[in-house]
């Protein structure tokens, strides 16, 4: 095992083409992530058509990389203008912003680039270490448990949704029928797709993903107003001498770091939690485990440190369920999930038996671009923080047009063009009324997956693939999973209704 | 027109729950599911089966949300919050943390206190003006290809929608447009799609 860990890392490295990938990918992670508005999510469906037809290790590292430093560069514009790049950098502004108001700025940032940094590498550790532990689990996995995978990925993301379960699995089953679009593998049907030929390959998954995330973010941003501009330009201007300073009170707090990294990683692990939830824990966590918490809320640094070093752990917990089991860790993951399918990375056990080479050259990859982040930002970050003044003008008709072109490039078909225009209603609507998307990405993806793995397993076993042991404990999970999605959001609503009665 | 008049236009009815854009997005969702279950009764087995587990509960599903749309239609007395869940969540951020002084939390919470009808409307005009850019966006292409459209579109976009200087959308068409053609084409040799005017033209009259 040392061996390969070693030798994927001379592999990783040695290879120029990959390192530029990695590096390029970390560059458009960072620009992705300093625009608020834009985000790791939006920066995979944009990019998924221009790494399909490259090497499978040079697309799949530039797609980690550029998703792994979104959040490190969405902490610049929390911490200088008090707007979160993202949900996930949120719980950065309430100390992070009273820092940079005191003048503490560049600490402020240097803490939180380092925290940033150490936090994914931890989170690529904890995902190398769980290898050898999770290996027999995932290898006793048969078809029949795979289907059912399938559904529960998609309960655990419409989990996400909160009260609002319902609509997930709505979404997810949704992606699960576009997924039925084309020739069925065991009869030969063109389903749903009649005399379009073009269809008769299935949904393209790139004008799906491009059509429900990147279309309906940039009319989002366009009707809420994209433009910050009435914030201070002047508070972009940080040294980098005080950022290395606060890069040195991180390791001050290095007990606070390794812990929330650790809660993080491991609430990356468990699909649905999400970033957000993992900044919240951990804030929560370093005031509750902090003898003096009166400074927490006006600018204290462990208040930066602490969800830092959670969002960017995550990544590489959610990365033990998305590559082993196929049931993507977060949001983030689906997508990224469906862009390694499309650069021909089949999620699932066999990756430990035949891909391990590839397994471990994404934790490298996810180590490296984090560290890099760290790097770049210290020395960038006054010209990084301007990006957040880029215009919802200017910015939504050039991410439109790379959108047409991701979906021209992709099969080359036109038809997809009209394609987009229809699923990018449906998508928009989704954002308006509150829908969920991620299990849509999710659905679309397990799918083929779902189907293929049921048809196996009916020809193996017929109706006692529901009574396996391992099928009847993931039922069980899934009916659990919404039966305390439903009782949580009862008690949301009581919550809600008895504070109406308050006020 | 009278204050009697007015009350009796805001009360919430059946009919007004169930062409609310909620209730209609819900109406839309269980409609897919139904279109495609019913196609999917020509299949024969297996290619039917799945998309009858599927379909199915999401027609079960999607019945159920359109009764809670419903429902919160009523509860709220037809004032329904037109703000996404993301910003709501901001909103509520910003409540926790005065005295901070967000700038972006703060434009948020103007938001809350407006009329949720007006907020609506604006909204709904500002879809409907993006929406008609992108769809002309579509089309252009589809028209006129790639390389002419895109640049076309940007400029419109650019002049007319963001209300960018002359000089300013000249700059940045031909600025995307450049960096676009030397990766795509001079870099990478991709053919992109060149259009059905363009490619009858040139068909018709300067091939050979």
């Amino acid at each position: 095992m040392i061996e390969t860990m070693l030798n994927t890392l001379v592999q990783l490295t040695t290879s120029g083409y990959a390192m530029w990938m990695l590096m390029l990918g970390t560059l458009i992670g960072i620009f992705f992530g300093a625009v608020p508005g834009l985000g790791g999510r939006l920066a995979i469906a944009v990019t998924i058509p221009f790494v399909f037809g490259q090497p499978v290790i040079a697309g799949a590292v530039f797609l980690l990389s550029m998703h792994a430093v979104t959040g490190t560069a969405g902490q610049i514009s929390s911490i200088l203008f008090g707007v979160p790049g993202t949900g996930d950098d949120a719980a950065t502004i309430v100390d992070g912003y009273p820092m940079a108001k005191k003048g503490e700025a560049g600490v402020a940032l240097g803490s939180s680039l380092m925290a940033s940094g150490i936090g994914g590498v931890i989170g690529a550790v904890v995902l190398a270490v769980l290898i050898p532990v999770i290996e027999p689990i995932v290898l006793k996995f048969s078809p029949a448990e795979f289907f059912f995978l399938a559904l529960l990925g998609i309960t655990f993301v419409a989990f996400v949704s909160g009260s609002a379960i319902f609509k997930g699995l709505v979404v997810g089953l949704y992606g699960m029928m576009l997924a039925f679009v084309g020739m069925d593998p065991q009869t030969g049907i063109a389903r749903y797709s009649e005399d379009f030929l073009f269809l008769w390959d299935g949904m393209d998954l790139i004008t799906a993903v491009l059509a429900l995330f990147a279309v309906p973010e940039m009319i989002h941003l366009g009707v809420k107003g994209g433009s910050i501009s009435a914030v201070s330009k002047e508070m972009a201007q940080t040294g980098v001498r005080a950022q290395l300073k606060g890069c040195w009170i991180t390791f001050r707090h290095w007990w606070l770091v390794l812990r929330c990294s650790a809660i993080g990683a491991f609430i990356g692990i468990l699909p649905g939690l999400g970033g957000s939830a993992a900044a919240w824990i951990c804030y929560g966590h370093a005031v509750q485990s902090s003898k003096d918490s009166q400074n927490f809320g006006k600018g204290d640094v462990r208040g930066v440190v602490a969800p830092e070093s959670a969002t960017n752990s995550k990544e590489g917990g959610s990365l033990l369920p998305t590559l082993f089991f196929g049931v993507p860790g977060s949001s983030g993951m689906a997508i990224l999930l469906g862009a390694w399918l499309i650069l021909g990375i089949q999620p699932g056990p066999m990756l430990l038996v035949q891909e391990l080479d590839l397994v471990w050259i994404l934790i490298w990859a996810l180590v490296i671009s984090n560290l890099a982040a760290v790097v770049i930002l210290l020395f960038i970050t006054r010209w990084v923080a301007l990006l957040t003044f880029l215009r919802g003008g200017i910015l939504i008709p050039v991410v439109l047009i790379i959108t047409v072109l991701g979906t021209l490039l992709a099969k080359g078909q036109w038809e997809n063009l009209i394609l987009l225009g229809i699923l990018s209603v449906v998508g928009y609507g989704l954002l308006k009324y509150d829908w969920p998307r991620p299990p849509f990405a999710i659905g679309i993806v397990l799918g083929k997956i779902a189907e293929e793995s049921l048809h196996k397993a009916w020809a193996l076993w017929r109706w006692d693939f529901f009574v396996r042991p391992l099928s009847v404990i993931l039922i069980g999970l899934i009916v659990v999973t919404i039966a305390y999605a439903v009782y949580r959001g009862f008690i949301d609503k009581k919550n809600r209704s008895s504070a109406n009665v308050g006020i | 027109m009278s204050a009697s008049d007015h009350d009796s236009e805001d009360r919430p009815t059946f009919l007004r729950a169930l062409t609310h854009g909620r209730t209609l997005f819900s109406l839309l969702m269980f409609s897919i599911f139904a279109v495609m279950v019913y196609v999917a009764w020509d299949y024969s087995w297996p290619a039917n089966f799945l998309p009858f587990v599927i379909g199915f509960p999401g027609m079960a599903l999607t019945l159920l949300q359109i009764t809670l749309d419903i429902k919160d239609f009523f509860a709220n007395k037809g004032q329904i919050d037109p703000r996404t869940d993301f910003e709501k969540y901001m909103a509520e951020l910003s409540k926790h943390t005065e005295g901070l002084e967000l700038d972006y939390a703060k434009e948020e919470l103007g938001t809350l206190v407006e009329d949720h009808s007006l907020v609506a409307k604006s909204r709904n005009r500002q879809e409907l003006i993006l929406f008609g850019y992108f769809f002309f966006l579509l089309a252009i292409v589809l028209l006129f290809g790639f390389w002419i459209g895109t640049p076309i579109f940007l400029f419109l976009f650019l002049r007319f929608y963001a209300k960018e200087s002359l000089k300013l959308s000249l700059m940045i068409t031909a600025g995307v447009w450049l960096t676009m053609y030397l990766i795509l084409v001079v870099l990478l040799e991709q053919i992109i799609f060149e259009g059905h005017i363009t490619n009858y033209v040139v068909d018709t009259y300067l091939s050979d």
